[in-house]
């Protein structure tokens, strides 16, 4: 049981900038532009806003394809609906308002016949998106934002191992 | 630097001290692959917890850790269990600490958060949607 204070303590480590995270918003700009004009802070708001926008149509494209995908492969189902319902939390925490799933068609998603090509093409999807929120994370102005695309971009591409790991040993 | 940020700075440092201790008492109960994976995780992490410190003037480091009161796993499972949750805890410690910096430092936390996160599924950990939140 002592283990768990080991644990305890990366918990611990972790829990202090969640606090200061909630509080950040009223925190002044750490990294203040060279002008405080109030265009600036539009195109700052803009920026996030487009960010988010594009954050939550990527997961979209991503819900499609594991939706396509399932279809078409139903014994996949078990390992890649859990992956699939995590880009769904992704996408609210993205959007201001959720969108049902039923907005997009899966329809003009091409699936490999081959399952294991299938999954493959999951893995790659799941990198690429990984890449894209990094890059994004960069261009981010505020904390929760910057925060939020960081995690997003750990999610998928851990994603991407869990499904590597599995194609290896199956 | 914010106090914010000196947090995130000092959070992370903590993290991966404590990730290197972890790796440590792991290795001994790992073998064959599992153990090549565990001595990647350590270098990688010994190498984060110089370039972290660098960052820091020696006297605002947070001071090296005597020890951690932990008890060693005694086979494979525990010791994949421990790294596991040590590496997605860490992985949310990076994303605040890219959320507090800019530029290439911003860049390396999210690169860190991420590696963080892949090693905690290698170490058979679930995948999360917000790891380690």
């Amino acid at each position: 049981m002592r283990r768990r204070t080991l644990l305890g303590l990366a918990v611990a480590a972790a829990a202090v900038p969640v606090t200061a995270g909630c509080t950040s918003s009223t925190d002044p700009d750490p990294n203040p532009s060279p002008s405080t004009d109030e265009s600036t802070n539009d195109s700052e708001a803009s920026i996030d806003t487009f960010l988010r926008v594009g954050a939550a149509e990527a997961e979209t494209e991503l819900i499609d394809r594991y939706t396509a995908t399932i279809a078409a492969h139903p014994t996949l189902a078990a390992a890649l609906t859990p992956l699939a319902d995590q880009h769904r939390e992704h996408r609210v925490a993205l959007q201001s308002q959720p969108a049902p799933d039923s907005q997009t068609s899966p329809a003009g998603v091409n699936v490999a016949s081959d399952p294991a090509i299938a999954v493959n093409d999951i893995i790659a999807a799941e990198r690429a998106a990984a890449d894209a929120r990094t890059l994004d994370c960069e261009q981010a102005e505020s904390v929760e934002l910057t925060r939020l695309l960081a995690l997003v971009a750990a999610s998928e591409a851990s994603h991407a191992e869990a499904l590597s790991s599995a194609s290896e040993t199956s | 630097m914010s106090d914010s940020a000196f947090d995130a700075l000092t959070a992370a440092i903590d993290g991966e001290e404590a990730a290197v201790y972890a790796y440590g008492v792991a290795i001994p109960r790992l073998s064959g692959s599992l153990s090549d994976l565990a001595r990647g995780g350590l270098a990688a992490h010994r190498l984060r917890v110089i370039s972290l410190r660098q960052r820091l003037p020696v006297a605002q480091q947070p001071p090296p850790p005597g020890g951690f009161d932990v008890d060693p796993p005694v086979d494979a499972t525990q010791a994949s269990d421990l790294l596991a949750g040590v590496e997605v805890r860490l992985a949310a410690v990076y994303a605040d600490l890219a959320a507090h910096t800019f530029g290439a430092d911003r860049r390396d936390a999210v690169l860190a958060a991420r590696e963080c996160a892949v090693r905690s599924v290698a170490w058979g950990g679930t995948p999360q949607a917000f790891p380690g939140r």
